[in-house]
């Protein structure tokens, strides 16, 4: 593979790599940081990618393991999302500015809380629009437990959306 | 859209039911409709999945990606280059071994077969000629002979052990030395039994350990 073919083939992978780094660690630069080194990974294995069936697949996988890693070596603990609510609860900017904010932020812990698997599928589901065969080929999963981990996610995000409308959080 | 139908959508989506299509039809309700009182709690969160799936990468990410690669190229064809150099010196090498093997091979073979050849022409020559030593009457091949038998002797008995100076040479001398010769045996003996009597009474012990 020479460097044009990686531009056609492999460059426009990377909103999706992006993305999805995105919602494993939550902060832009250190998602890029990932989703650049994993490109790089790719074309130094440019030789061996005849050899790989679904090559988006494998970049996530790559991607997923590599964005894991960043977040454990750092030793990085997604916000507590119950400490979140206490917090965003107390704040006193301008209403509307902060209705949007804490929207926005209180689904991103929500997600960012969820258990590993369970982020990781609703992710490509609902971000990405994969479907079950391809959550189940990116991530190494049988179709059962694609389905039972985004059911299970889409539970837990319900409850919690009832929980703050119940509380007015 | 009939908000209806659109809860029905709902519930069926966290449930995980909803096909790609159904989720499409979620998504676009929540971004481009007017959303219904009773659906506004979930609005942020298919917001949140139509904004993030639009999240992109700059051009300026490209043209890093890029920087590194080539510049990662140039390092490993300058690094590669300096094995390369070093193969051709060592094919170079390699190339100078064959031959001066192959002359050595030859040089090896023509001189086996000169020193050969020469050994064999001198063996010829330098053979000895055995007539010369030959006796040339009966007197003297029996005068040979017998310097012949003489020296084998003389050889013979430079070698021989003389026995004699160790035989006793009265009936007393050869009644102690045998006395002496028994003494010796039954004290050996003797020693050899309270040896063999200390290591049965070991084994007996033992015995009575593991009983």
């Amino acid at each position: 593979m020479d460097i044009r073919e990686y531009k056609t083939t492999i460059l426009p992978i990377k909103n999706k790599l992006y993305r999805f780094t995105l919602g494993i660690i939550k902060d832009a630069a250190e998602a890029q940081d990932v989703v650049q080194e994993v490109l790089i990974k790719v074309w130094n294995k440019r030789d061996e990618l005849d050899h790989i069936n679904n090559i988006e697949a494998w970049c996530m996988r790559l991607t997923k393991n590599l964005a894991i890693d960043k977040l454990r070596s750092k030793h990085r603990r997604t916000e507590d999302i119950e400490t979140t609510y206490s917090l965003s609860s107390n704040e006193s900017t301008p209403f509307e500015q902060t209705a949007v904010k804490d929207s926005v932020s209180k689904i991103k812990n929500m997600i960012a809380d969820l258990p590993q698997k369970q982020k990781e599928v609703i992710l490509l589901r609902d971000i990405e629009g994969f479907s079950y065969q391809e959550i189940s080929d990116t991530l190494n999963m049988s179709l059962a437990q694609v389905k039972t981990n985004l059911f299970r996610a889409r539970q837990r995000i319900k409850a919690l959306f009832l929980k703050t409308e119940s509380y007015g959080l | 859209m009939d908000y209806k139908h659109i809860e029905t959508l709902v519930d069926k989506y966290f449930e995980g039911e909803t096909s790609l299509q159904e989720e499409t039809q979620l998504k676009d309700y929540f971004t481009k409709e007017h959303i219904h009182p009773s659906l506004e709690m979930y609005q942020g969160l298919f917001q949140y999945w139509v904004d993030e799936s639009q999240v992109t990468l700059d051009d300026a990410f490209d043209i890093a990606l890029l920087e590194k690669i080539e510049a990662q190229e140039a390092a490993d064809s300058s690094a590669s280059a300096k094995p390369k150099k070093g193969k051709v010196i060592l094919l170079r090498t390699r190339m100078l071994y064959r031959v001066a093997a192959a002359i050595a091979l030859v040089m090896t073979a023509w001189w086996s077969y000169q020193t050969i050849d020469k050994a064999a022409i001198e063996k010829n020559q330098t053979a000895i000629d055995w007539s010369e030593y030959e006796p040339q009457s009966v007197e003297e091949a029996e005068k040979l002979l017998a310097e012949a038998f003489s020296k084998i002797n003389k050889e013979e008995k430079k070698q021989s052990i003389d026995w004699s100076q160790y035989e006793p040479k009265t009936v007393e001398e050869a009644m102690e030395l045998t006395t002496k010769a028994f003494q010796k045996l039954s004290t050996e003996v003797t020693e050899g039994t309270s040896k063999a009597t200390k290591e049965v009474s070991k084994v007996g012990e033992l015995n009575k350990f593991f009983e």
